[in-house]
């Protein structure tokens, strides 16, 4: 049946089509860039105190606390299991855990490593229940509020302040005029995009998350792979809760107030497929530094707070209904 | 039948909660059997009960909606910023605002096919910043002059208050509408299958409309009641309405997977929150308990409805299987 296409000129139809959506492949995977470089050029020369160097670092360092918490997010949102809802309740559970161990002298390193531990154990658990088939928000949702509650009836609702403050550097400093949290950002960043383009786990990740039922058959843990996915959720979210309580010297119950939805807007900003199994992690840091920039524009610009909330909302609402309608399109 | 029986054991167990969290809060906390205590159990659950209520048609569907407290805040202070020219007037608008803004949400839920929970999360943030936005220097507050709805809300009559029947009377016909009206019907029958539902003639798009329009009318509603009764709605209020109208509805048995669910459940599951919650302030308990004993019931009604719904499915697989077996065993045996 195929030989004569061979030979038949129509057999050269298909090329053009290739080409075209080549070209539209090239185009989609810029195409994310466009409107951050049109809005930062469009900015930088109009709107004034913009373009300036400290204001950039600013962006970048107020985007890397979202950021990080977003690219590990990010890995939930692949794996196929939507997003956390329990980030700020992570993040302040490590702040405690961390700032508390350190006051009761123990080394800083045995503090951090603590926090991470407990981090990646409540990520295991959450990751457990979801993978079982719990629906993920729901579940987050109530883990988070059992979590939140335990920290605060634990620390007797105090704040803990550190002095000294063995972190200062790393959470509050900067390191040939760079903020240090913008460093590990950027690190984290590209250590999870390797992560996730270069090994298995994370192709299994992205199989996992686009169709769940063919990634048990061909034998990928796909039960195994969501926990992994909420524990480097969990990590993430615990980075960011050391960090801050390094810029900050204390940890406080509310210290992460609307951290988790500020997550979820970068996530969608990014353009990372809600419905899973598509998506690079660096999509999630992008978004928060489209977010956080938006933000800083406005601010200069002299839009209040609400209106900036406002429009956060609306334009992530814009972005995912425009993919689901692409995507379907595509279809 | 069987299906029946067993929906059954998950209503079972909440009862038990109940009559358990009734026995013992009322043997061991004085004042719990109070008037005083009851008419404000009552009032409180028919509040949450009312944001339940609206979370529990967009389960129906097959949806969730996350916005309903920031709907709320918007409500309320619409409600409240109009008082000043007339009351009824701006409790009017803010409802049928609501009621716009849910039926373009359903619509365009049900022409681009996005994902409700994720866009009702950008809807969240978004009404968020219009409730600041309303609010720019301080909290929209109701006149003075006004203050006596607020004391008629909350005058109490035996065990109940204006506010209470107001939210229970309302809980009620939507009950009566979902069992009785067409709509009501198709709502389920969109939630159970939405595919077969469209074959058959239903409108997905009239469903997911009510539903949502249903969902931020209720949880408006809930909103402008509790700004009546403080007197004031600020423009970062309400936010409890989230955690708390999902957790009764969930605690109350309504699945997740939709296509089921009443308003019995919301009720029951609003008793059994706002008994823990009025434990917790009578009885002298760290108010972060709440949160706790909150999420962890609806934890633990998570995994007891995935408990249930699993013996359910391998109970069936297994017959199935058997079915299958059965003959070749028999080629095997012999």
């Amino acid at each position: 049946m195929g030989d004569w296409r061979l030979t038949d000129p129509a057999a050269y139809e298909p090329a053009p089509a290739n080409a075209v959506t080549r070209e539209r492949k090239w185009l989609k995977d810029l195409g994310p860039f466009v409107p951050i470089v049109a809005l930062g050029g469009i900015a930088a020369l109009t709107v004034d105190g913009f373009g300036t160097t400290p204001n950039l670092i600013a962006i970048i360092q107020a985007s890397a606390i979202t950021g990080i918490a977003a690219i590990g997010t990010a890995a939930i949102t692949i794996s196929g299991k939507f997003v956390s809802l329990s980030i700020e309740q992570q993040a302040v559970t490590s702040a405690y855990v961390f700032a508390a161990l350190y006051t009761a002298g123990a080394p800083v390193l045995v503090a951090v490593l603590a926090a991470f531990l407990v981090a990646a154990l409540l990520g295991l658990v959450q990751g457990y229940l979801v993978s079982r088939g719990l629906n993920p928000i729901v579940t987050t949702l109530a883990f988070g509020s059992v979590l939140f509650g335990t920290v605060v009836l634990l620390a007797d609702n105090r704040t803990i302040t550190l002095s000294p403050n063995p972190i200062a550097e790393l959470g509050g400093g900067t390191t040939f005029g760079v903020p240090n949290q913008a460093i590990i950002f950027v690190i984290l960043l590209a250590a999870g995009s390797f992560l996730l383009a270069r090994t298995k786990f994370g192709r299994q990740l992205v199989l996992t998350g686009a169709n769940p039922e063919a990634a048990k058959i061909i034998g990928i843990p796909t039960r195994r792979i969501i926990m992994i996915a909420f524990v480097v959720a969990a990590l993430a979210a615990a980075v960011v809760g050391i960090l801050v309580v390094g810029q900050v010297s204390q940890a406080k119950s509310d210290m992460f107030r609307g951290l988790t939805i500020d997550v979820v807007a970068a996530v969608l900003v990014g353009g990372i497929a809600i419905q899973g199994g598509e998506g690079q992690l660096w999509r999630a840091g992008y978004g928060a530094i489209v977010l956080t920039m938006l933000g800083n524009i406005m601010l200069l610009v002299g839009i209040d707070a609400g209106t900036r909330e406002l429009l956060k909302g609306l334009l992530a609402g814009a972005v995912l209904i425009s993919m689901t309608v692409l995507k379907a399109r595509n279809r | 039948m069987k299906g029946f029986l067993r929906m059954n054991t998950g209503f079972q167990v909440r009862i038990a909660i109940l009559v358990t969290l009734l026995i013992g809060l009322s043997s061991s906390i004085p004042g719990f059997l109070s008037l005083a205590n009851a008419s404000s159990v009552i009032e409180n659950v028919g509040l949450i009960g009312l944001v339940g209520t609206g979370i529990m048609l967009t389960m129906i569907v097959g949806q969730l909606d996350l916005a309903v407290a920031s709907v709320a805040a918007v409500a309320a202070i619409m409600a409240l910023s109009l008082a000043g020219d007339s009351l009824p007037l701006g409790i009017v608008v803010a409802l049928v605002m609501a009621g716009l803004y849910g039926a373009v949400i359903g619509y365009v839920i049900d022409r681009t096919g996005v994902n409700s929970l994720v866009l009702t999360v950008c809807m969240l943030i978004a009404l968020r910043g219009l409730a600041l936005v309303m609010t720019p220097d301080r909290p929209a507050i109701l006149p003075f002059e006004m203050f006596w709805v607020s004391d008629g809300l909350v005058a109490q009559w035996g065990p109940l208050t204006l506010m209470g029947i107001i939210c229970l009377v309302a809980i009620g016909c939507v009950g009566l509408a979902l069992r009785h009206t067409k709509l009501g019907l198709s709502m389920y029958a969109v939630g159970g299958n939405p595919e077969r539902a469209r074959g058959s003639g239903v409108s997905t798009a009239r469903v997911y409309m009510a539903a949502f329009a249903g969902s931020a009318m209720l949880g408006a509603a809930a909103g402008i009641l509790a700004a009546l009764r403080s007197g004031s709605a600020s423009g970062l209020g309400f936010e409890s309405f989230l955690l708390a109208g999902i957790t009764v509805a969930v605690v109350g048995g309504i699945p997740l997977e939709g296509g089921r669910g009443t308003v019995v459940n919301v009720l029951l599951g609003a008793l059994i929150i706002r008994l823990i919650s009025s434990a917790v302030a009578l009885g002298g308990i760290p108010g972060s308990f709440e949160s706790i004993a909150v999420g962890g019931i609806l934890l633990a009604m998570l995994l007891l409805d995935y408990g249930l719904g699993r013996r359910r499915q391998s109970g069936a697989a297994r017959s199935r299987a058997a079915a299958l077996q059965n003959p070749s065993t028999h080629t095997n045996g012999g």
